[in-house]
This record gives structure tokens, sequence and C-alpha cells, in this order.
């Protein structure tokens, strides 16, 4: 084991012994409800509270498209991991190539969506030379989540990079939320999961640690099913012919939350070990990967009074993907790819708010990515390795918030971002023993980003949003180092209620400097030839409505649909991955102890990517696959769940009519057909609450 | 099809799992932040050491009545059951239905009433109700304090934007007229709604 491995297995070894000493330290004075009568209205004015309507107010504050999903949401219908809750927002849906999971929003595809954990935002999956998987974000045990924060639409402004469709923030550190806890599940295609919670809180501080495990043999789908004829004679016949054992997964996670008086503290621990699927069927054990993410966080926030406060974040991140067996292409080929990042960021914010009207933010961040290398290894064919040069980046931002009276609120943001002034990558080649260094000088190193909001409160219950804001991404290609961005306009219209809310939202992006494949024309061969540049321009128009209303206080109901229509204003072609629709229902009923619900979620048809084909004729396309039809994905949860500590269970059927769902065809996955989907999938649960 | 790979770190990780958990359980104690609730019962309880109402003392318990809101009425009960006092009274609590409130004699020596967010659509009728008493009327939905509450709850973020803050607002004009004495020292520490 690398030595630096053996470092971060002592830290989490260190870690849980730690714990319980730790908890038995933040014990001591718990505020409990006859204890504040006798505190003065100034220790009053201090205490934090537990508020449940925050939902409502969040939706209604926030300069933005957001959903929130609850603890209380997330059991009553029983999603088995969080990728299962991010399919059932409004706006999202999730494709699957077996490698990687790509979050789709509004019927793009594609555009980076920043994860926090508590706050601290996670390893980036922009990185040029690297691939990043976005897989990895998402190993989050379900159980731990006490929220899950979704903003849909660029918010660059707060987040930088990365934050290109939206921001979703998981907080696992919600003591007020919900407590300790054990569970473990059992399921269908020998999924599995154990997971346990515990956590301590006192007026100074607090400690929260979540630790869960998941299995799962994953997808199993008929190449027959599958690949085109053509596709299906080109198999040998020592391939496999289906997808069966090819793609389980092993996944564990640890993240450790603790804060004393103005210090807070974040460590996070992620490991996958999975199958994946390579370009042709495996022919023994199949392709293995596996990626590890370490983060660390230290922060220290201090309020100088009810009008200022300071908060500082320091954070250290490794990140390494290892795809340990390659096979694929031929039996017994011998290869491997090794690539890893580290990230070291601090972030300074200060917030102002000197009276009720005015609040105002200003932050600065700084961050190193080092130890940047990938190391692909396939005998006789490829043996190299590539470094990226640390690049270095500063960002200055700032946002204001002004009530103007009582009704209008103006939020106005922007954020300056410093980039490296080149990007340089080494390459050394074994197989011809040669180096290779190449420079990606930066054109335009100022890269500005912005945001401004008006917030108009038509009534107590009623408030509409114009909002407008744009965004910039890293293209993770090397071949250029102009970022991609798009630009949103959005009106929002929200009203509210003790027992219901209904939401619409009229959106535009424009989402331009997209890396896409062009034709040259090279007159040595006479042949149109393929390269990239990032020239693509698409315009997106949709409307997305939501709804959700508690017609008896055991009954709750909730619809939302996304219509949106994405065009190509550099061809004549859909893009690819853009459902135009996309809807999600959810019912429960909750009765004594039971609660039944009932979700479902449904995507439109869609195309898959395309690419210029090589040769003597001008503007022959092909696209990767045939497109996919639509869906619905049907789930059923049956939760007893007593009040106060005890036991508790649930029984969980996700695909429930057994729909046939298939992703379209990719890089990795180019199946004519597209890749099979999960099937019906039962799941029973059984935990403890303390 | 051979079974897949396990690396053997994950092979231990559910075994040492289990075996630190009991360790862990035995030093834990759950302690939970105090409610929204619980916090308005505390700043109640301060409020009435501020207000002076015109009725002398008397015999009767100082009553606070609660209507549309039933946790609120619960954690409310805390007062009583600590034995604490107002205007030298001991403190009881009354939960009116919003179908009796026209009934006489319901808000018979009430000098508190909280009007929860349930009983919103009620709201013109029980202002009514109470029109002319010295009852103090608080709540804690917006914009109450400009149709008539004296003391309305709100929550504030931090200015850190972690978790919220309980307010206050009082509305001088809904004081106005029932003869409640309000010290200066309370709009101190809460917002004035003109």
């Amino acid at each position: 084991m690398p030595g630096s491995w053996r470092h971060r297995r002592a830290a989490l070894v260190g870690a849980f012994a730690l714990t319980p000493i730790l908890l038995a330290w933040t014990l001591p004075d718990p505020l409990r409800a006859d204890t504040l009568l006798d505190l003065p209205f100034a220790d009053l004015l201090q205490t934090e509270v537990v508020a449940a309507g925050k939902r409502e107010a969040e939706i209604r504050d926030i300069p933005a498209s957001i959903s929130v999903v609850t603890r209380e949401e997330i059991a009553r219908y029983g999603y088995a991991t969080l990728e299962d809750a991010l399919r059932n927002v409004p706006g999202f849906f999730i494709l699957d190539n077996a490698e990687d999971r790509f979050i789709g929003s509004r019927g793009t595809v594609g555009g980076g969506v920043q994860f926090l954990v508590n706050g601290i935002p996670q390893h980036p999956s922009r990185q040029k030379g690297l691939s990043v998987p976005e897989i990895a974000r998402l190993n989050i045990p379900i159980e731990s989540i006490d929220r899950l924060e979704v903003i849909r639409g660029p918010m660059s402004v707060m987040y930088g990079n990365n934050a290109f469709q939206g921001v979703v923030n998981i907080v696992t550190n919600a003591l007020d939320t919900d407590g300790a806890r054990v569970s473990a599940s059992v399921g269908s295609r020998d999924s599995g999961q154990l997971f346990a919670r515990l956590g301590g809180r006192s007026r100074d501080g607090f400690l929260v640690m979540n630790a869960g495990g998941w299995r799962t043999d994953g997808l199993d789908g008929a190449y027959a099913d599958m690949m085109s004829s053509a596709q299906l004679a080109t198999l040998t016949p020592d391939m496999h012919r289906d997808l069966d054992g090819d793609l389980w997964q092993r996944r564990g996670s640890l993240d450790l939350s603790a804060g004393w008086h103005g210090w807070s503290t974040d460590l996070r621990y992620s490991q996958l070990d999975y199958g994946i699927y390579g370009f042709t069927p495996a022919f023994d054990e199949g392709s293995g990967l596996r990626l590890e993410t370490l983060q660390t966080a230290l922060g220290y926030k201090h309020r100088f009074g009810d009008t200022l406060g300071l908060r500082f974040t320091g954070i250290h991140g490794q990140e390494t993907y290892d795809a340990y067996r390659l096979d694929f292409l031929y039996d017994g080929i011998d290869g491997s790819q090794l690539q890893r990042s580290r990230r070291w960021e601090l972030e300074l914010n200060l917030h102002w708010q000197p009276n009720e009207r005015l609040g105002a933010l200003l932050g600065y961040r700084w961050r190193l990515l080092d130890q940047l290398e990938n190391r692909p290894r396939v005998r006789s064919f490829v043996v190299a390795d590539r470094e990226i040069d640390s690049p270095r980046q500063q960002d200055l931002f700032g946002e204001i918030d002004y009530d103007l009276g009582q009704r209008l609120r103006l939020v106005a943001g922007a954020r300056l971002t410093w980039l490296p002034e080149r990007y340089r990558f080494r390459v050394y080649d074994h197989l011809d023993d040669t180096w290779t260094q190449t420079d990606l000088p930066v054109d335009d190193r100022a890269q500005l980003t912005g945001r401004v909001a008006a917030l108009w409160s038509l009534s107590a219950s009623q408030v509409l949003k114009l909002v407008w804001g744009n965004a910039a991404q890293d293209v993770d290609t090397v071949r250029t180092s102009d970022p991609e961005r798009i630009e949103t306009l959005e009106l929002v219209y929200a009203l509210t209620d003790p027992r219901w809310t209904l939401s619409a939202s009229l959106f535009r992006n424009r989402t331009s400097k997209i890396a896409r494949t062009i034709q040259t024309f090279d007159p040595e061969t006479g042949d149109y030839v393929v390269g990239y540049d990032n020239s693509g321009l698409w315009l997106t128009r949709g409307l997305e409505l939501s709804a959700e209303a508690r017609p008896l206080p055991e009954l709750t109901l909730s619809l939302s649909a996304t219509w949106q229509g994405t065009e190509d204003q550099r061809s004549e072609l859909e893009p690819g991955y853009s459902p135009p629709l996309l809807a999600k229902l959810k019912a429960d009923y909750r009765r004594g102890d039971f609660t039944y619900a009932l979700y479902a979620h449904y995507v439109d048809s869609m195309e898959s990517d395309w690419d210029f084909v090589a040769g003597p004729v001008e503007g022959v396309v092909e696209r990767l696959g045939e497109p996919v039809p639509a869906y619905w994905n049907l789930g059923l949860n049956l939760r007893w769940d007593p009040p106060g500590p005890g036991v508790y269970t649930a029984l969980n059927v996700s695909n429930l009519l057994d729909a046939e769902i298939r992703y379209p065809a990719s890089e990795l996955t180019d199946f004519a057909r597209g890749l099979i989907g999960p099937r019906r999938i039962l799941t029973a649960t059984i935990g403890y609450a303390f | 099809m051979s079974s897949p790979r396990w690396s053997p770190s994950w092979r231990r990780w559910p075994g040492g799992a289990l075996l630190w958990l009991p360790l862990a359980l035995s030093a834990l104690v759950w302690s939970a932040p105090p409610s929204v609730e619980s916090l308005k019962v505390a700043y109640l309880y301060n409020v009435t050491r501020f207000i002076d109402w015109p009725d002398p003392p008397t015999d009767a318990p100082f009553t606070i009545a609660v209507i549309g809101d039933p946790i609120m009425a619960e954690a409310l009960r805390v007062l009583p059951r600590e034995g604490r006092r107002a205007e030298d009274r001991p403190i009881a609590i009354r939960v009116i239905d919003q179908a009796v409130l026209g009934s006489s004699g319901v808000l018979n020596d009430v000098q508190i009433l909280f009007i929860g967010a349930i009983a919103q659509d009620q709201f013109e009728r029980i202002l009514g109700s109470v029109s002319g008493r010295p009852i103090l009327l608080v709540g804690d939905s917006p914009g109450l304090a400009r149709r008539g509450v004296a003391i309305n709850f709100f929550l504030k973020p931090d200015i850190l934007g972690e978790g919220q803050r309980l307010r206050f607002e009082i509305s001088p004009a809904a004081l106005a007229g029932r003869g409640l004495q309000i010290s200066s020292q309370l709009y101190d520490v809460a917002r004035l709604v003109p």
C-alpha cells in the first residue's frame, strides 16, 4: 500500500477511536425547554433554533429555482441511493454509462454540478487532462442525508468553476433533524447496505459521524438486446454475452463533522470499487475501477455582533482514479490506468449586514491543484506518464442583497477568477522513450461571471423572481483553454400556503464555447478530417411547473414537469441527451405508524451524441446510437416507523412495472440501442433509531 | 463467471465498524437543540416582565390562550408545569377551538392570545372578538404585525447563514387602545413595525 494511503488509514482509525471520547466531551449542558426560561433576552437572541418551516422560507427567499428534499421525505419514499433521490428532483435526470453518472438539468447534460457536503465544496470534476467521474460525488449513504438542497441554474458567482448547471448541497450533520441510528438493507441484484450514525450536541459544539457501505451486482442486460446486428457480428466467441456480473459495485464512505465554538472540521472518505464496460464486452473478470477520495476541511467563523461575520475555510482533498483491471478489446489485454489529483483551497468570506435592508458578502478564494497525473498502461498500445503542471487560481467575489421597501429585493453579484497563465502538459512515452511538452496559453486570464436577481413579494404568500446569471466551466480537454459558458435568464413565480405550494419557471439558457467536433479539409489527402474546437452554441427554452399539496394532514401530493427545447445553433441536428419532457409524481399517505408512498419519474425519449465522419464527403455525421424511448419509473414504499426511538422497517420497490429503461449510447457504452437500465428492484430495510 | 475482486481493505470495513459501534454508543448521549416553539415560550415568558396589564391582580391565574397551534399550546404547558408566574399570578394555558370563538366568556380573563398559522383564515373574526380588550395578541406568521398583532415572531438567518435566530417585531399601533403599558426596554430587542 502506498505510504500516503497508510497515513490516510491511520487518520481514519484515529477518527474512529476518538469519536466516543469527543462525544463524551461535548455532552454537557443541553438546552432544554425549562432551561431556556431562565435565560435573559441577550442569551435568547443568540440561541440557534430548529425551524420546521425553513423549506418554505427558502423557496421564497433564495434568488434561484431551488428544491429541498428533507430527511423525512427521503424516509417516506424510501430512496435507496442519492442517485434515486436526485432522479426525483424536478428538472433533473441522470444518465449512466457504467463508468460514470451524468447529471442532466433542464434538458442538457455535460454541464458541471458543484457538489457540497455540509457547505464544503467537493473535489472538482473539471480538470484538464484528467477523467474525473462524477459518480464519486454520489457516494454518500442515503441514510446519512438530512437535507438535499438543489439549486438549478448557473451559480459560479458563489461557487466558482463547476457550478455550471447548478449546485447540490448535501447536509449530513443536521442533528436537529435526525439522531443516531443504525440500519441494514438487502435487495435484488444481491444488493445490501449497512449504515451507522452517531452524534452529539451541546451549547458549545457538536459531533456527527456517518459510516456506510453498499453493494450491488449492478445492471445485467444482454448484448443482443442492446447492440445492432452489425455490432453483434463483431463479437468474438470468447466475449461475454451479457453484462451480468460485470457492473458490480462496492461502495464505502465515512464522514465526520464537528464543531466547537467557532471552529469546525469535516473529514470525508469515500471508496468505490466497481466494474465498468469499455468499448467491447469483457472476456474474463471484466474491467475494474476504484475511486478513492479523501477530503478534509478546517473552518473558523466569528460573529462581530449581528451585523458582521467572518468565515475562513481551508480544504485539502485527494482523489485517485485507478482502473486497475482492463478487460476489453482483446483477450489477455494487460492494462491499467492511474490518475491522481490533489487540491488545496483557502477561502475567506466576510458577511456584512448593517441593517435589515442591506446585506453584503465579500469573498476570496485561492486554489492549487497539484500532483495531477495520468498514467495509462496498455502493453504495446500505450504506456505513458502524463503530468500537468499545478495550476493555481484565485477568485474574488461579492454579492449585495438590498431590500427596496417591503416588497422588492435586489441581489447582484460578480466573481472575478484569475486563471493560470498557461497549462503545461508533459508526456513521457515509454514505448518511444520520448518526452513531449505542450503549453496551452490562456488568452483571457480574467474570467468574469455575474448574477442579478429581483425578487418581488406580490403578497405574503406570492413572490416573483427575475434572475439572470452566467457561469463558466473548464473544458477537460487539453486542446483548448477557453472555458465553456452558460447564460441563463429565468422568471419564477412561487405561491406558498400552509397546505400547498406552486412554482412556475420560464427559463432560457444560452450555452456557448461548447467543445465540439468540427470538420476541416485536408488538401493533401482530399478528405474532410475531424478536429475539435469550442465553437458550439446551444439555445434552450423551457417551462418548469411544480406543485405540492397537503389536502389532509396525513396526505401529501406533488407533481412537477419540465418542458424544454434545445437548438444547436451551429447545425441542424438535435443535440444529444436532451429529453423534451421530464415529469415527477409523488404521493404519500400516513396512517398511524405506517406510511404508504408512491413515486414516479418520466424521462422523455432522447438522441445520443453525434460526430462528423472523416472522409471525402463533407458534412457526413453519425450518431453514436439510436434514439432511446421514453419511460416511466414507478416506485412504491411501505414504511413502518413508530414515533420516538426504536425499530423501523421499510419495503421498497423501484421500477415496479419493470419498465424498460435505456440510456443512450455514449463513447464507452456505444450500444446502438442504448444501455439497458435497472429493472424491478426490491429492497427491505430494518433500522434502529436511538 | 468468477466472483468480482474485493480489495482487502473493503473486506475489513464492515467488521471494523461493528466493533467500534458499541464503544461509541457507550459514550452517546443524545441532546437536541431547542425547538422554535420552546424558544417562543421563553421569549413570551420574558415579555410578560416588560408589559403591565390594566386589571389589578386577582385570584384568577394569568392566562395565555392559544388558537390554531396545538404544538405551541403543548410547548406553553412548561410554564405551569415549572410553576412559573406572571404579574405575580400562576400561569394557566387555555386552548381555544376556532368553532367556539364567538361564544361568550371564551376569552374572559385572558391576558395573552397566541394566534397560530392554522387560524389565519379566521384572523379578522379573532380580531373582532378581542376588540377593546386588554389582551396582548401574539403571532408567528408573516405580516401579522401590520394586521393587528402586537408581537409577531419571525426567524432571522444568522449573519453567517448558519441556522436561524428567533426575533420578534412589535406594533405600537396594535397595542394602542388596549390599555397595555409596554416598557421601552422591549423596543431595544425588537424590530419596530410603523
